[in-house]
């Protein structure tokens, strides 16, 4: 991944590989960002109502649930694993807190607690049952997801369904910050950012590397500002920015900072390039492996949670049957995770969620049906992953086939 | 668990009790009758197939009878599945067959493995098309969808004119397209009258609760939620409505119409007021009527009168059909439904609707 290969290939034009070192690298995020510009450009030609902030709100609560289970999956791809039992993770966390809150009448934050460790539990079996018997873990969480269904269904109560409404839970997906607050969370992230930018990069300018403050700092500073702006002010327009939205976002950048400067960070991407390696530099892989799994389940608990907050109810038929599970790894796919392992971020969760709800809240504010909505997912997610795929092959280089 | 078990025992409590009070039935038990019936359900996620009809069916049978074994078995969404076990069935001796279609359009090789090795097969609620079939028994998606229009007109009649936004079931089922017909026959005249206007409609994937939320967001943003009412198709969808009127405080402002299956959270809300009404089937009545047809079908001899009271084309015969009657509930007759047997006051009365006055009328029931 580094520029070796161009001179590797001088008869080649230049541009291919150079584009595939971005996309793989530094770029990884400019062509979903840019389908996301023309998903909302499309609509918004289409239907001005796409960008009415009415709608906007709807958008980033119909996002979350998938980003959560999206952002859980990001460090499982990492690894060149992936975590077939999210979907039935999120029902059966949903159903635990749930009964917790009618049935034992728990605390909210208790009953909320007790299905993120649930989830986390599963992850934590799933991870070790496949590491110690090195079975491929899409048939393990595969396996495991049927048992959950089952469990789902022996939890549920004999009317089959739990009504939410009217419980504490609710506040999760349907309460917004207060407006001012939110505006003062704002400036905090930017001031955050630009400090972090600068700490970041201030030992390459004592090292005279070609950074500047300008270019490194300032720059990224005010097109992060710009974002958010707009972002919040569309939202305050109409209720505000949705609590589930910010716990999303915080959620991202703290899996990011340890994805990126944490030595279990290191270690997590390391073992999804080369797990061999990082073995043999004394790392204990499987604990990483075995977190990785725990993290995704307990992410994908906390989606189901607030899946259980947004709808109000839990009843069989939110199981994990239904199209959540490939719309979360499709989100992350799209997003810029990579299937192959050793490349991602938890952004591209946020990212991926996005442009798949996109697609499919203008699809149903259009009323084009549900042949359209299942087409254009297809095409979607097919695209994705030949891209991830294409730029996969290109990047190990030539060289790498031998 | 308790709470299954003790549903049970109501179930087959009143059945015992009504057999004991009227002797004279219209079918005698006959406990000369021996072997195995063989219930096939379509999916766990349809609950009520799991937690009311089958252990009904088994009360019922039992009435007539008391020496005929049922085995419930489950086609777990899987049309393929499903015809195995029907194989298996008919391997298995089967004197008759209540199937339950997973998938209703799939279910020809089922029929016609029956008919081949002469086992009357009984089809219960979900159509069975593309063969023979003894005997059908259903609610009736049709008689469903006019008691929602019928409903929903008397509740759109005041006034107006009235903006609505309706809800219709997974596209291109046989069961969406009966419901819609039914409560066609009295919105139309309302929407051609100028009475009633449709600002959006869509169809729900799957009957999914969570996705009918979504495409009732999109309608809200369309409108900008400007309508008075929603209809919806089932009791599923019309939760997933509710969810998105909460999170935009329009709940309990934009009534919700139509709803069927009588779902608890479904009853709950209609008692705090969120909802308007809901069609009630009365599982037990519909699954005696599936036990009769079978031991008459055993016997080789005619139900008895007025049982079959109509038929259905399911594209290969018409097929001689019981349909069941369904009653409209709404917050003053919810009771009906713990009297029908389908909940009790303790299944409905929990969480926050316990604080209601009609729960704690029936407080310790």
């Amino acid at each position: 991944m580094t520029s070796v290969e161009v001179p590797i290939a001088p008869a080649r034009t230049p541009l291919a590989p150079r584009l595939v070192e971005l996309l793989s690298g530094d770029w990884r995020y400019v062509p979903i960002l840019m389908a996301i510009v023309l998903i909302w450009t499309l609509f918004g030609v289409w239907d001005p109502k796409f960008l009415s902030p009415r709608n906007l709100s709807n958008l980033s609560l119909q996002s979350v649930v998938t980003g959560i289970l999206a952002l859980g999956l990001v460090p499982v791809l990492i690894i060149r694993q992936i975590d077939m039992s999210v979907a039935a993770v999120s029902a059966v966390a949903g159903t635990i807190t749930g009964q917790m809150l009618i049935v034992f009448d728990a605390p909210v934050w208790l009953a909320i607690a007790a299905g993120v460790a649930f989830g986390a539990a599963v992850g934590f079996v799933q991870g070790r049952w496949i590491t110690w018997t090195k079975t491929p873990g899409f048939l393990v969480t595969f396996g495991v997801s049927l048992i959950l269904a089952a469990v789902q269904l022996r939890l549920l109560p004999a009317t089959g369904q739990i009504n939410l409404f009217g419980t504490d839970l609710t506040f999760l997906a349907g309460s917004y910050v207060d407006k001012s607050l939110s505006w003062g969370l704002v400036l905090l992230a930017v001031a955050g950012f630009a400090v972090f930018r600068y700490l970041y990069i201030s030992d390459a300018i004592k090292a005279r590397l070609p950074v500047t403050i300008a270019k490194n700092v300032a720059a990224p500073t005010a097109i992060v500002l710009l974002v958010m702006a707009i972002a919040v002010g569309a939202l305050n327009r109409h209720n505000g920015v949705p609590v589930a939205v910010l716990i999303f976002l915080v959620a991202i950048i703290v899996l990011s900072y340890i994805g990126s400067h944490t030595r279990f960070g290191v270690y997590l991407y390391a073992t999804g390039a080369n797990p061999s390696a990082v073995a043999r530099a004394g790392v204990k892989v499987d604990r990483i492996r075995i977190a990785a799994f725990m993290i995704c389940g307990a992410f994908a608990a906390f989606g189901g949670i607030l899946a259980a907050s947004r709808l109000l109810g839990v009843s069989a038929q939110s199981s994990g049957m239904g199209t959540l599970l490939l719309e979360a790894i499709t989100a992350a796919v799209v997003g810029g995770t990579s299937l192959f392992g050793g490349r991602g971020s938890p952004w591209s969760a946020l990212f991926g969620a996005l442009a798949i709800t996109s697609i499919s809240n203008g699809i149903d504010l259009l009323g084009l049906g549900t042949e359209v909505k299942l087409a254009t997912q297809g095409i979607v997610l097919i695209l994705a992953t030949s891209l991830d795929s294409v730029v996969h092959n290109l990047s190990r280089g030539p060289s790498a086939e031998l | 668990m308790t709470s299954v078990t003790k549903a049970m025992t109501i179930v087959a409590g009143l059945g015992c009790a009504a057999a004991y009070v009227s002797p004279v039935a219209a079918l005698d038990q006959d406990p000369s009758l021996t072997g195995s019936v063989y219930m096939m359900l379509p999916n766990f996620t349809t609950v009520r197939f799991v937690q009311k009809d089958a252990p009904a069916f088994v009360a019922a049978l039992k009435k007539y009878a008391p020496n005929i074994k049922v085995e419930v078995v489950n086609g777990e969404s899987n049309p393929q599945l499903q015809q195995s076990q029907v194989d298996a069935a008919i391997t298995g001796g089967a004197k008759a067959i209540v199937l339950i279609a997973a998938d209703p359009s799939l279910a020809s090789g089922s029929l016609n493995a029956a008919k081949k090795a002469g086992i009357p097969l009984i089809a219960y609620e979900h159509e069975a098309s593309g063969g023979p079939v003894t005997y059908y028994t259903q609610f009736g998606a049709l008689k469903v969808g006019e008691a929602q229009g019928k409903n929903a007109a008397a509740a759109l009649s005041d006034g107006g004119p009235y903006k609505i936004a309706r809800l219709y079931g997974n596209k291109g089922d046989f069961y969406t397209r009966a419901t819609k017909e039914g409560q066609d026959e009295f919105l139309k005249p309302l929407v051609d009258a100028k009475k009633v206007e449709v600002v959006c409609e869509d169809y729900v994937p799957n009957w999914n609760p969570s996705d009918a939320q979504h495409v009732m967001e999109q309608c809200l943003t369309k409108t900008n939620g400007d309508f008075s009412a929603i209809v919806a198709s089932n009791d599923g969808t019309a939760e997933g409505a509710l969810a998105a009127l909460v999170s935009q405080g329009l709940a309990g402002k934009i009534k919700i119409l139509g709803g069927q299956d009588a779902n608890v959270t479904t009853l709950q809300n209609i008692l705090l007021g969120l909802q308007h009404g809901t069609v009630l089937k009365t599982y037990p009545l519909l699954a005696d009527s599936a036990a009769r047809l079978a031991v008459d079908a055993i016997k080789g001899q005619k139900p008895e009168d007025g049982h079959i009271n109509g038929e259905f084309d399911n594209g290969f015969a018409k097929i001689p059909t019981a349909y069941i009657d369904v009653e409209m509930i709404d917050k003053s007759n919810v009771g009906d439904v713990v009297k029908a047997g389908v909940w009790t006051w303790k299944d409905i009365c929990t969480g926050p609707v316990a604080k209601t006055d009609t729960c704690k009328q029936h407080a310790g029931e």
